[in-house]
């Protein structure tokens, strides 16, 4: 095994012993600790918010360049006969002035996607129908592999089958990226075509809207680094090159090659104000399944941070702690508070303690609410069902979150028991209106 | 025009009702030596939200937001409150809640008032400018007049003149103001039931003089010319482009743009 995983799990295993010594012996240490990591926890997000909202009051001016390179637009399509039509229409209405080439990658799809992609591909001259061939691992990280071999361009522009950027969407993540020497490329926001469908779309929309305001521009501003999204993103030709292409084994492709990006010295400058439209699960199980999905890739993530070297110097500090916080300490701070909560409803364990604990709660459901409120400014789409919904959304959708890592987590641990590949399952779409 | 639901309607009383009870119950809360302070602090926030354009005023809610739910935070360890005194903390900053939110959204109801009335009254002063003191078309009731007026030209083979006038060489402080000038003197020049005075563009004046002969062109230039030179700086006047061109049958402005 390797070395740093053991010391790593031995560490894991002396905080775990010393949280239930500390709490069989010195209930007050157990406290004082978890409190303060827990408004740590807090400060930093209320802190990222304002950092958000501050950068997206900003005004940005949009450089116009003497010359526009050449790009490829890479969407990766397995069985999107449903939407993908929409999407090359408005791949094909993209205003940019260089070069610009369209590639359907058919990741051996048995509905109509091929077909629709071959029509475009007659009538069009710069989009182009590429079978991928089959293989393994499965996923859309070995097909934009395939997808980078196969073209040549400066840049290439990921955008997923179910997307319909606006006009000005790749000018602008362009423009960006090539005013910066060290920047990769650039992110674009992702906005919900379908946010109006039912209250989970607007959930999801909002959980989106949230992300965007502290993750990418609140990081932006405080720490000059943003995360790849998956769709609506630039990346240079020669940085992916030189990082040896897409890790076919990562479910998050996205967030591994962020980490990989930001590890080499690279920025990723975030653009909001290019915006690309994505259809989001209507369904409770189409949306659990994606989760649970992205979740393993998350998993992934984890593990490769505690397992391989350079993970915690400089700008990539700053995703390798978000990373641990949000998929560990988090998440087992979540667990000891419901053991607790349970275990006081049922009189088991009675802790006399100081601390506000319930003002703590309250200040949590405030912190999380706010996060929800700036974003939908940010974006303009503040409604009073919107403002409703945000406020009963601790309560319900955040709530789902305990639930998907268990799962998440116990699936992904059988997999690496059993040594297994975890498999890419792709997100069922739906007929816009 | 856009109908007003009843949700739009009641918005603005229903935030001002929540914003003035909320007030009252906190003030009401205070003991007498607070009171003031309070007092001064809603008056603070009223006067700093509605000064404000809605994207800051929405910025000062979060940072007020957060900074009161940190600073009750640090009343509570400081002082050690019970859960009860918790309980009281929490209602009361939430009513304090309910009272910025309402206070913001007054003061962005009003700002959109505000942008929508300003958006409106220069819209009106454009309009009054152009059509009703000074006689000039927009380009689209340029166009939609001219096509007429160039169709019966056609048919009745009736000579005519069309100019543009190009002041994209003047200088671009004064551009604006020199384009209504200039179309004042062109449409006050020529005979109101005939002839049509349009803007191309924020830097292009179009007109259209039907059933002249060359001899009664020459005049007309002569004499828009001049009036010309008596308001316009000769400096100025020199980088206005007069592009004339015959009227030879052409049945739309389109037509007429085209360089022979």
């Amino acid at each position: 095994m390797n070395k740093r995983l053991v010391i790593m799990l031995v560490l894991a295993t002396v905080f775990l012993v010393g949280l239930v010594l500390a709490a069989i012996f010195n209930v007050k240490v157990l406290l004082f600790i978890t409190t303060a990591l827990f408004l740590t926890l807090l400060g930093y997000y209320s802190l990222l918010t304002l950092a958000g909202l501050y950068n997206r009051l900003k005004k940005r001016e949009i450089p116009e360049l003497k010359f526009y390179p050449g790009v490829d637009i890479l969407i990766p399509a397995h069985n999107e006969g449903v939407v993908i039509k929409d999407t090359i229409e408005a791949m094909t209405a993209l205003h940019y002035p260089g070069d610009l080439q369209i590639y359907v990658l058919n990741d051996n799809s048995s509905d109509e996607t091929g077909e629709i992609a071959d029509d475009f591909a007659a009538t069009f001259k710069n989009v182009h129908h590429i079978e991928v061939p089959p293989g393994e691992p499965r996923g859309k990280s070995r097909v934009l592999n395939y997808g980078l071999s196969i073209s040549s361009n400066k840049y290439y522009c990921v955008y997923d089958a179910d997307n319909q950027p606006d006009s000005e969407a790749l000018i602008k993540l362009v423009a960006t990226a090539e005013g910066n020497k060290k920047s990769a490329g650039a992110v674009g926001y992702v906005r919900t075509i379908n946010e109006q469908k039912n209250w989970l779309t607007r959930m999801i929309s909002i959980e989106f809207q949230v992300f965007q305001l502290l993750m990418q521009s609140g990081r932006w501003q405080l720490f000059k680094t943003g995360s790849l999204t998956g769709t609506n993103m630039l990346v240079k030709r020669s940085v992916i090159e030189e990082l040896g292409g897409y890790d076919p084994y990562a479910i998050a492709e996205d967030a591994e090659l962020t980490l990989r990006i930001t590890k080499a010295g690279y920025y990723l400058p975030i653009v909001p104000d290019s915006i690309t439209w994505e259809q989001e699960p209507e369904t409770l199980g189409v949306y659990l399944k994606q989760r649970t999905r992205w979740l393993q890739g998350n998993l992934y993530i984890v593990e490769k941070t505690l397992t391989e070297p350079g993970y915690f110097k400089g700008k990539l500090l700053v995703h390798s702690i978000h990373q641990l916080l949000v998929y560990v300490i988090f998440w087992l701070f979540l667990i000891i508070s419901y053991v607790w909560f349970a275990l006081g409803i049922l009189d088991i364990f009675y802790i006399e303690y100081t601390y506000p604990l319930l003002f703590i709660w309250y200040l949590a459901y405030i912190v999380y609410t706010t996060q929800l409120f700036a974003a939908q400014a940010t974006q303009r789409t503040f409604t009073p069902l919107n403002v409703f919904i945000s406020v009963i959304m601790y309560f319900t959708y955040a709530q789902l979150f305990s639930y998907l890592f268990v799962r998440s987590l116990i699936l992904y641990v059988k997999a690496k028991k059993n040594r297994q590949v975890i498999g890419w399952d792709k997100t069922q779409r739906f007929k816009s209106k | 025009m856009k109908s007003v639901t009843l949700w739009q309607r009641l918005q603005m009383p229903v935030a001002a009702i929540v914003w003035l009870t909320s007030a009252a119950i906190l003030l009401w809360l205070q003991s007498d030596q607070n009171s003031l302070y309070v007092l001064l602090g809603f008056i603070g926030a009223a006067v700093l939200f509605f000064l404000a354009t809605d994207r800051i005023a929405f910025f000062i809610f979060i940072l007020l937001t957060l900074s009161t739910v940190f600073y009750f935070l640090y009343q509570a360890f400081a002082v050690g409150w019970s859960p009860g005194e918790q309980a009281v903390g929490i209602g009361t900053h939430f009513l304090f809640l309910l009272h910025l939110f309402a206070l913001y959204s007054i003061a962005k109801y009003v700002y959109s008032y505000r942008l929508e009335n300003m958006t409106l009254k220069n819209r009106l002063e454009e309009l009054q400018e152009y059509i009703s003191e000074h006689g000039v078309l927009t380009k689209r009731e340029f166009d939609k007049q001219s096509s007429l007026v160039l169709s019966t030209m056609a048919r009745h083979s009736e000579p005519g003149y069309f100019i543009q006038v190009d002041i994209s060489e003047l200088r671009k402080t004064a551009r604006k103001q020199a384009l209504i000038t200039c179309s004042s003197i062109i449409f006050g020049t020529l005979r109101k039931h005939y002839d049509l005075v349009g803007h191309f563009d924020d830097k292009t004046i179009v007109v259209l003089l039907q059933n002249i002969s060359e001899d009664g062109f020459q005049i007309v230039e002569e004499r828009l010319k001049e009036k010309m030179k008596v308001q316009i700086e000769e400096g100025a006047y020199e980088q206005i482009n007069w592009n004339v061109r015959q009227i030879e049958g052409e049945r739309s402005i389109e037509e007429l743009l085209v360089i022979p």
